[in-house]
């Protein structure tokens, strides 16, 4: 009934097709990017030779799967703000229409409504992102020239796993608040109040605390400093740092990330690693992923049993 | 005249009560306190950083933030403006619309002897109102923080400096509301008045300023404005791009107003562009038929 509706509704359309356009745009974008850069390289090394001087900066290449990094960061804001309206509109109709006494006249089991309406949803929220990844991709493939191993789509099904549950935690936090509340407009509140700050602000914050985003290139950049003295110097600042990542990890968006920007190479010390390796090092946040996910779902099945609905809906 | 006046007191009353643009204000208030305090902290660490490597002789490099001007503390708050402002005038503005057509008021008020347009203009001036004492509540408490944080009273010019980026504000965040109403008073689903006005708020803050400069969405919440990348068509995406990136250009007016040395640009094409943008969504907004504004809501 739920996927029924959901495949009616002209507002779901209309989300995953301005999300698909926003997603597909930003890979044209990074490709004719990248392709910029190419032409800017070969200009130098044209010059150089011209010159008769040696080459000393190797040319960019390209990484597919680094073309997706504006869509996963869609999927960051855009997607938890969608999962959270659809989570809310899933258990708000019922309410607003006065169907849920109906419902429960029926012989279903306590937790029925609640899977089922998460179930359905998981449903439309796997479709959701294997159609987005798939469409970047082929985008990539033409607008950029890319090529695929088989590894990449390895990586690709991992990031539509880490994605599908980063929505699903959405959808179950916006569904146990519309159920746990009793009014409507108060759901709403606090799901956006919490979107915002968990999405947006948190690691808004968590990125101006960082040291070398105060100086437009780079602080350690415009002070001349290698890497492992950058390594060094910050050692003596362990606590602000702590406290920063502490802010950053209490988000579940930043581990849905650092996953994300893992397994697609995003992230420089995993790019074109083995996946064993990527999946160590984001086991910690693959097991938060889980966790939030876990967690969500159960306040959602238990805020949606009759007793809650029931009492609620009144 | 009295009968938009009548609007605009309805509507300041009806925005006191109502509890989500309320509760956004209140994200907005505090994150505007505490973004002069990550500031603080961070200029602090950074010039920790410095005395350090300069000690460890790793760099012979100035003091990126010697002579740092107190209005740097005010560099989150145009972020804050873009994320949690706008988001609060679209509220307003969909709540607004909303209100009303829930409970079927509507039908009654437009039954009398009022124009369309006096219904419209006199919910977009209450909205106005109310997001300009808030903004003169948020920017009172900014400068309040940031005196506390220099120590000592900033010189005057950087409080006219502080106002006129407040007073900037304004204009963006009516814009913004102006579609939120559009939105509310279009929509024939509650989440679609909702999700229609976010939706455009994020391809205005992230699609279009991509299109013109290559930059990343996340990179696009920093407060220094993203600069267009040389070369390819991104010149000339950006010159056609640039100026509907509203939010990128209150960026960069906000910066020169603050005087921040990491921005350059053209204050008058920032103007323009804010100004354009205001007008062009309250024409919109005025042209919702009366039988729009009459349709039948429902989730």
């Amino acid at each position: 009934m739920e996927l029924l509706d959901v495949r009616r509704s002209r507002l779901m359309a209309a989300l995953l097709g301005f999300f698909l356009l926003a997603a597909i745009i930003s890979v044209v974008v990074a490709s004719i990017d990248f392709g910029v850069k190419a032409d800017a390289y070969k200009a130098y090394t044209d010059a150089l030779a011209a010159s008769g001087s040696k080459n000393p900066i190797a040319a960019p290449q390209l990484f597919p799967l680094q073309l997706m990094r504006a869509a996963i960061e869609y999927l960051e804001i855009l997607g938890a703000l969608f999962a959270i309206i659809l989570g809310y509109a899933a258990i708000a109709k019922e309410k607003q229409r006065g169907t849920l006494s109906l419902l429960f006249t029926r012989p279903i089991g306590p937790f029925t409504l609640g899977m089922g309406k998460l179930g359905a949803l998981a449903i439309v929220w796997l479709a959701f992102v294997a159609v987005v990844v798939s469409a970047t991709m082929l985008t990539a493939i033409i607008a950029g020239h890319a090529q695929l191993t088989s590894e990449d789509i390895g990586r690709l099904l991992l990031t539509i796993l880490g994605a599908w549950l980063y929505l699903l935690v959405w959808t179950a936090v916006s569904m146990a608040i519309a159920s746990w509340s009793r009014q409507l407009t108060t759901a709403l509140i606090i799901s956006i109040v919490l979107w915002l700050l968990v999405v947006l602000v948190i690691p808004q914050i968590g990125d101006t605390m960082d040291p070398d985003n105060q100086v437009p290139g780079g602080l350690f950049k415009s002070l001349q400093i290698a890497k492992p003295d950058e390594v060094a110097v910050l050692a003596n600042f362990s606590g602000y740092n702590s406290a920063r990542d502490a802010l950053e990890i209490s988000s579940v968006t930043k581990h849905f990330e650092r996953y994300a920007f893992a397994f697609l190479g995003i992230k420089d010390q995993y790019n074109q690693q083995p996946i064993g390796v990527v999946w160590a090092g984001v086991f910690i946040n693959t097991l938060a992923l889980w966790l939030f996910a876990v967690g969500t779902i159960g306040i959602s099945l238990l805020t949606s049993k009759p007793k809650t609905l029931l009492r609620t809906s009144k | 005249m009295s009968k938009m006046s009548t609007f605009v007191r309805q509507e300041l009353l009806a925005l006191s009560r109502e509890r989500l643009p309320l509760s956004l204000f209140i994200v907005f208030v505090s994150m505007i306190s505490v973004s002069s305090l990550i500031g603080w902290l961070t200029k602090t660490t950074v010039s920790d950083v410095w005395i350090r490597t300069r000690e460890a002789g790793l760099t012979s490099a100035a003091n990126p933030f010697a002579n740092v001007s107190p209005l740097y503390y005010a560099r989150n708050s145009i972020i804050y403006i873009i994320l949690i402002g706008t988001l609060m005038a679209i509220v307003a503005g969909v709540a607004s619309a909303l209100r009303d057509r829930k409970a079927g008021t509507v039908d009654l008020i437009l039954s009398r002897p009022t124009s369309r347009a006096e219904y419209i203009f006199g919910k977009l001036v209450g909205i106005s109102i109310w997001l300009a004492l808030s903004l003169t509540i948020v920017g009172i408490i900014g400068a309040t923080v940031i005196t506390a944080i220099y120590g000592a009273p900033l010189p005057f010019p950087d409080y006219l400096r502080l106002a006129a980026f407040f007073l900037l504000a304004l204009p963006l965040l009516v814009g913004f509301a102006a579609v939120g109403l559009l939105g509310g008073l279009l929509s024939r689903r509650e989440t679609g008045a909702l999700l229609a006005p976010i939706s455009f708020w994020a391809f205005v803050t992230f699609v279009i300023p991509q299109i013109g400069t290559a930059a990343r969405p996340i990179a696009l919440l920093n407060p220094v404005p993203v600069p267009p990348t040389p070369g390819g068509p991104f010149d000339a995406l950006n010159l056609f791009m640039g100026p509907m990136a509203v939010s990128e250009q209150f960026k960069a007016a906000s910066g020169l107003i603050l005087q921040d040395p990491d921005i350059a640009g053209n204050l008058s094409l920032a103007l323009l562009s804010i100004f354009a943008f205001v007008l062009v969504a309250a024409l919109l907004v005025s042209t919702v038929k009366r039988t729009s504004i009459r349709g039948v809501l429902s989730e």
